[in-house]
C-alpha cells in the first residue's frame, strides 16, 4: 500500500511539529524518518497510525484519504519505542490480543500466534509474562503482535534504540530481510543515522517538522540538498569551511586567509549561478581529504585519536578546526606541520544564507 | 551551642513521645475495658467475656436489630459505596487523563474545586434532595438489601457518601492514570480496542495499586461513617443503623460505670479497621501524599 | 500526480462519498461522544449532590421553612424569600459567643496540633531511624481511620473522673492537680482541641515528610559541613525549602477545621454549659438537622451554612489559583478522530 503526505501539518497549540510536509512511500517501500529527537518524525509516524490527527493536509493510504478514519481501521502493525507490551497479559496473549479484538475464533487464533512466535523465534517464551523477557525477545513480541494481523502498512517507532549494541547490529538486518520477505510497506523513526542507511529504500530527513531531503542513501551522503543534511549525516561529521568563491581569467577559485582551491568549470559556473553571494561555505567529508606532509593546504595537528581501522586527525586551520581521516600507517603529532589535499570531486557547496547546496540543478 | 541544643532537642523529643503514648493509651484502654467487669484506669478490676454479650442477645431489646444486622448493613453500605467511588472515580479519571474533550479544562478544575470544597455544609439541602429520591418509584425505596437510593436507606446513605468520596477518589485516580505510559494505550488503540476496552482490558489491571488504595481507603471511610448515616437515616438504632450509629445509640443509653460493655461494641467496630491498617499502612501514606501531591 | 489523485478524491459518485461519509461521520460522533459517557455517573452524582443543594441551601437560607410548615410552605417562590435569617443571626445573643468559640477553635487547633504538630512530627521522623520514624508516622495516622464513634470513646475515658479516668489517675491526681472530676466538663476546651488535633495532625505530617524527603541530601550535609546546629538546619534549610507545602496545609486545613464539627458534636455537643464549644457549622447542624428545643429549623440552618458554604468557595478558587493546580495536567497524547 502506498502512503502519501499532501501538505501534512501538525500543531501542538503554537508549536509546529510538522511543517508543510509532502511525500510519497511507495507500496512495499522500507523508509527511515531520519532526524535528531523532537524534529517531529514520531509525530508523523503516530498521524500515520491514526492517533495524532492532521491540523492540515492529507494523508492518503493509496487513494484514500484517512484523516478521519480510526486507528483500528487503517490495517497497521506498530512497534513502539518501549514496546509497549501489556504487562498483565502473557505473551500469547499479547500476541493475540489484535485477533481477540476482531472477534476471531479461538482455535484461529491459537494456530495464527503459534504460527507468528514461530517465525519470529519466541514459540517457546507465550506462556511468559512480558516482564520475564529480555530486551530482544520483548522487541520480538511486539513484532508479532503488530505482524499477526497481517497489516498492510507496519511502522516501527525506534526499534532499536533499546537493544545493547550486538543485538542491534543483528537485528538491523534481520528487520531488513523480514520486511523484504513479506513485502509490508514499512515506515520507521529512527534517529540513529547509520540505521537508516544501513536499512531503508529510502530516507526522509526531518528537522524541526520540516522535510529536508527525501532519497536514497547514497544520495543522501553524497549530495545533501542542504547545509543540515550534509551536517547530520556521516560520522565523524563533515568539515565546513568558510571561502569566498571568485572568477578570475575564467577560473573558478575558493579562497580564505589559509587555502586557495580551484574548482572546475563545470562546479565553478554552477555554484556561481545559484549563489547569492560570494561568501560561501565548502564542504568536505573527514575521508575525502588526504593528509601527507609534503603537499597541499599547510596546517598544524591539534590531536590525533585512533578509531582501530583508521585514525581521526584533527588539524586547525586558522581558527577553524578541519577533521580528517587518514591511514593508522600516518604518523604525526601533537604540533606537527601537516599538508591536506581535497578530493575536488567530492566537494560540496553551501549558500550561507539559504543553506541550500549550490551544486543542485535549478528545478 | 551545644549545650543551647540538647534541651531544645530533648523538649521535641518530648512533645512527640507523650502525645503518641497517649493514642496507644486510648487503644489500650479500650481492649482491657472490654474484656473487664471495670476498670481503674488501665487497671481491670476482673476480667470477663460478659461485656461480649451482645453477639448474641441485643442489648436494647428484641424489637431493635442484633448486632449482626446492623454489620451487614455495614458492610453492604461500605462495599456499595467503594464499589461505587472506585469505578465512577476511575472512568472519570481516565477520561480526565487521557482523553480530549470540549469542557475537559473546565472540568479539571471543577473537580479541583469540589476537592477543598467543605460538602459537610451541603448536609441540610442533600437532606431535601433524599427526601425528593425517595419519591421516586423502586428506585427511591424498593431495592432490596439497600433499601433504595433515598431517605432512610442503606442505598441512600451509601450514595452521599460516594458524592463527598469523589472528588478525592477522581483526583487520586487520576494520579495514577496519568504514569502510565501513552505507547500502550496507543498500542491498544492500534490494536483495535475501543476507549472502553482501553480502560477496562488495558489500563484497569495495571493501576491495580491504585484501585487497591482507594478500596481499602473508601471502605475505612464507610465502615467508620457517623454523621451522613446519622443525617440522613431516622432513628440511631432503626432497621437502617450502621455500626457507628449502633455503638453511638448505646452510648447515649449508659452511664460512665456500664461502659464495659459499650467499649466491646467498639472493639468489635475497630477490629476490622486495624487489621486493614496494619496490612495496608504504607498504601493508606502513600495515598494520603499521592493524592494530594498536586499541592506541593 | 499528486494533484490528479486529489481531484478523484473530490470527483467520485456522489453515492459512494455519501457512503463512506456517512460511517465516518458515525464512528467520529462515537469518539466525540466516548468521554461524556465516562463522565456521565460523576456528573450525575456531582449535579445531585454538589450542584442542586448548592441552589437549594442558597434558596432556603432566605426562607421560614422549617418542621412546623413543611409542605405548606412554597419555599422556592421568591415572594416568600427575605433576609430574616441573616439579620436573626447576626442579633442573636449568643452570636459572639459562637463566632469566638469557631475562631479559637480553628485557630488553636491549626497551630498546635494540624501545623505545629505536624511539622514536628515530621522533622522528628525524618531526621531518626527511618523505621522507627515510620512506625511514628503510622501511629498518628491511627486516630484518622478510628471510628470516629469510637475515638470519641477513648478520649472520654482518658478524661474520666477518678478513679475511672486516665488521666486524673496517673497525671493529674499524683500531681495533685486538680478535683478528679470529669475533666470535659471542669476543661472542655482542652479537650476540643487534642481530640481534633489527634486527627488534623496526620494530613500535615503525610505532606511535610514526604516534602523533607524529597530536599536533597546534599543541602543539610552542606550545610552541616559549614558548621550548623541541627536546629539552624532546620531553621535555615529546611523550613524555607516546604514553604509551599506549609501553604498548603495551612490554608486547606484552615477550611477543613472550620467546617467540620463531628467530633465536637459527639464529644460536647456544644455544652457542658451554654453555647459553651459550639462553633459555626455545628449550629448550622443543630438548627436545621436535629430537634434542637424541639424545632427543626431548615431556613435558619441553611442561612448559617451558607455563610460556610461562600467561604467554602472562595478558599477552594483561590487554591486552584494560587497552586496553580491547573498547570499540572498535561494534554492528552492521543486524538479524537
Amino acid at each position: 500500500m502506498k502512503i502519501i503526505f499532501k501538505d501534512l501539518c501538525k500543531y501542538f497549540g503554537r508549536v509546529k511539529a510538522v511543517d508543510n510536509l509532502n511525500l510519497e512511500v511507495g507500496d512495499g517501500e522500507f523508509v527511515a524518518l531520519l532526524g535528531p529527537s523532537g524534529c517531529g518524525k514520531t509525530t508523523i509516524l503516530l498521524m500515520i497510525a491514526g492517533i495524532y490527527k492532521p491540523s492540515k493536509g492529507f494523508i492518503y493510504f493509496d487513494e484514500r484519504v484517512i484523516n478521519d478514519v480510526s486507528p483500528k481501521d487503517r490495517k497497521i502493525g506498530m512497534v513502539f519505542q518501549s514496546y509497549a507490551l501489556y504487562p498483565h497479559m502473557t505473551v500469547l496473549n499479547n500476541i493475540a490480543y489484535p485477533l481477540k479484538l476482531k472477534k476471531v475464533h479461538r482455535k484461529e487464533i491459537k494456530e495464527r500466534v503459534q504460527k507468528v512466535a514461530d517465525m519470529m523465534g519466541i514459540g517457546e517464551l507465550l506462556d511468559r509474562k512480558p516482564a520475564q523477557l529480555s530486551g530482544g525477545q520483548q522487541q520480538r513480541v511486539a513484532l508479532a503482535r503488530a505482524l499477526i494481523k497481517e497489516p498492510e502498512i507496519l511502522l516501527l517507532d525506534e526499534p532499536l534504540s533499546n537493544l545493547d549494541a550486538r543485538l542491534r547490529i543483528m537485528m538491523r538486518s534481520e528487520l531488513k530481510r523480514l520486511q523484504k520477505d513479506l513485502g509490508i510497506t514499512t515506515v520507521f523513526v529512527t534517529h540513529d543515522q547509520l540505521e537508516a542507511l544501513t536499512m531503508a529504500d529510502k530516507v526522509a530527513v526531518v528537522n524541526s517538522g520540516c522535510l529536508q531531503q527525501f532519497s536514497g542513501p547514497d544520495e543522501l551522503y553524497n549530495h545533501p540538498k542542504n547545509l543540515f543534511v550534509a551536517g547530520f549525516i556521516g560520522s565523524p561529521p563533515i568539515n565546513f569551511i568558510s571561502v569566498s568563491l571568485q572568477k578570475s581569467d575564467g577560473r573558478f577559485l575558493l579562497k580564505n586567509r589559509y587555502l586557495q582551491i580551484e574548482l572546475a568549470k563545470k562546479i565553478g559556473s554552477k555554484a556561481e549561478n545559484n549563489s547569492t553571494s560570494s561568501e560561501i561555505l565548502l564542504g568536505i567529508r573527514p575521508e575525502h581529504i588526504t593528509i601527507n606532509k609534503k603537499e597541499g593546504i599547510e596546517t598544524e595537528v591539534y590531536v590525533v585519536e585512533p578509531l582501530g581501522r583508521d585514525i581521526l586527525v584533527s588539524v586547525k586551520l586558522g581558527k577553524s578546526m578541519i577533521k580528517v581521516l587518514a591511514l593508522p600507517s600516518f604518523k604525526a603529532n601533537m604540533g606537527d606541520r601537516v599538508r591536506l589535499n581535497f578530493n575536488l570531486d567530492k566537494i560540496m557547496l553551501f549558500d550561507k544564507k539559504s543553506e541550500k547546496s549550490l551544486l543542485l540543478d535549478k528545478d | 551551642m551545644r549545650l543551647r541544643q540538647k534541651p531544645r532537642a530533648a523538649l521535641a523529643y518530648l512533645a512527640l513521645i507523650v502525645p503518641s503514648a497517649l493514642i496507644l493509651v486510648g487503644f489500650l484502654w479500650l481492649f482491657i475495658t472490654s474484656f473487664s467487669i471495670r476498670t481503674e484506669g488501665l487497671r481491670s478490676l476482673g476480667w470477663t467475656l460478659s461485656n461480649w454479650s451482645f453477639l448474641w442477645k441485643s442489648p436494647f431489646g428484641p424489637q431493635y436489630p442484633s448486632i449482626w444486622w446492623v454489620t451487614l448493613n455495614t458492610l453492604v453500605m461500605s462495599l456499595i459505596m467503594t464499589l461505587i467511588v472506585v469505578v465512577v472515580s476511575s472512568m472519570t479519571a481516565y477520561a480526565l487523563s487521557r482523553m480530549k474533550f470540549t469542557g475537559r479544562k473546565s472540568f479539571l478544575s471543577l473537580t479541583l474545586i469540589l476537592h477543598a470544597f467543605p460538602s459537610v455544609t451541603l448536609l441540610i439541602p442533600i437532606y431535601f434532595v433524599l427526601i425528593w429520591v425517595s419519591k421516586i418509584p423502586v428506585i427511591g425505596r424498593g431495592v432490596p438489601l439497600l433499601g433504595g437510593l433515598g431517605y432512610n436507606t442503606i442505598g441512600g446513605v451509601a450514595l452521599v457518601m460516594v458524592a463527598f468520596q469523589l472528588p478525592f477518589g477522581i483526583w487520586v485516580m487520576k494520579g495514577f492514570f496519568d504514569n502510565i505510559s501513552w505507547d500502550m494505550e496507543r498500542s491498544a488503540l492500534i490494536d483495535g480496542a475501543s476507549r472502553f476496552r482501553v480502560w477496562w482490558e488495558i489500563m484497569m489491571p495495571n493501576i491495580k495499586p491504585g484501585i487497591a488504595a482507594l478500596s481499602i481507603f473508601s471502605f475505612i471511610t464507610g465502615w467508620n461513617a457517623y454523621l451522613i448515616p446519622l443525617t440522613f437515616t431516622a432513628g440511631r438504632a432503626g432497621k437502617s443503623a450502621v455500626l457507628s450509629l449502633y455503638l453511638q445509640n448505646f452510648i447515649s443509653e449508659s452511664v460512665m460505670t456500664e461502659w464495659n460493655a459499650v467499649a466491646a461494641v467498639g472493639l468489635f467496630q475497630l477490629i476490622p479497621v486495624v487489621i486493614f491498617f496494619l496490612f495496608t499502612q504504607q498504601m493508606l501514606l502513600n495515598i494520603y501524599g499521592g493524592g494530594k501531591k498536586g499541592g506541593v | 500526480m499528486k494533484r490528479k489523485k486529489q481531484s478523484e478524491e473530490g470527483g467520485i459518485s456522489p453515492l459512494s462519498t455519501f457512503l463512506k461519509a456517512k460511517k465516518w461521520s458515525f464512528s467520529r460522533l462515537q469518539g466525540r461522544l466516548a468521554p461524556y459517557t465516562f463522565l456521565a455517573p460523576a456528573l450525575i452524582v456531582i449535579t445531585l449532590f454538589f450542584f442542586i443543594p448548592l441552589v437549594i441551601v442558597f434558596i432556603l437560607s432566605f426562607t421560614k421553612l422549617d418542621i412546623t410548615n413543611f409542605g405548606i410552605l412554597e419555599w422556592w417562590r421568591p415572594a416568600n424569600w427575605s433576609l430574616d435569617n441573616y439579620v436573626k443571626i447576626f442579633t442573636n445573643r449568643f452570636f459572639p459567643r459562637i463566632l469566638g468559640n469557631t475562631l479559637v477553635y480553628v485557630a488553636l487547633t491549626l497551630a498546635f496540633f494540624n501545623v505545629g504538630m505536624a511539622l514536628l512530627i515530621a522533622l522528628i521522623t525524618t531526621h531518626i531511624n527511618r523505621r522507627v520514624g515510620f512506625a511514628f508516622r503510622a501511629l498518628w495516622l491511627l486516630p484518622r481511620i478510628t471510628p470516629v464513634v469510637v475515638y470519641i470513646m477513648m478520649w472520654k475515658a482518658l478524661a474520666g473522673p477518678a478513679p475511672m479516668g486516665i488521666i486524673n489517675n496517673y497525671l493529674l491526681g499524683p500531681l495533685g492537680i486538680g478535683s478528679g472530676e470529669y475533666l470535659l466538663n471542669t476543661s472542655p476546651w482542652v479537650f476540643v482541641i487534642l481530640v481534633n488535633g489527634f486527627i488534623g495532625a496526620s494530613f500535615g505530617m503525610i505532606l511535610f515528610s514526604s516534602a523533607i524527603e524529597a530536599i536533597p541530601k546534599e543541602y543539610s550535609t552542606a550545610s552541616k559541613v559549614d558548621g550548623a546546629t541541627t536546629w539552624q538546619t532546620i531553621r535555615y534549610i529546611v523550613l524555607p525549602m516546604i514553604k509551599w507545602p506549609f501553604l498548603f496545609v495551612t490554608t486547606y486545613q484552615t477550611l477543613s477545621l472550620l467546617t467540620s464539627f463531628e467530633q465536637i458534636m459527639l464529644l460536647t455537643d456544644g455544652g457542658p454549659g451554654l453555647y459553651q464549644t459550639e462553633v459555626w457549622a455545628l449550629t448550622a447542624y443543630h438548627r436545621a438537622l436535629t430537634s434542637y428545643f424541639g424545632n427543626i429549623q431548615w431556613g435558619y440552618g441553611s442561612a448559617w451554612a451558607v455563610v460556610l458554604v461562600v467561604i467554602g468557595i472562595i478558599m477552594a478558587i483561590i487554591y486552584l489559583r494560587v497552586f496553580k493546580f491547573g498547570e499540572l495536567v498535561q494534554e492528552p497524547k492521543i486524538d479524537r478522530l
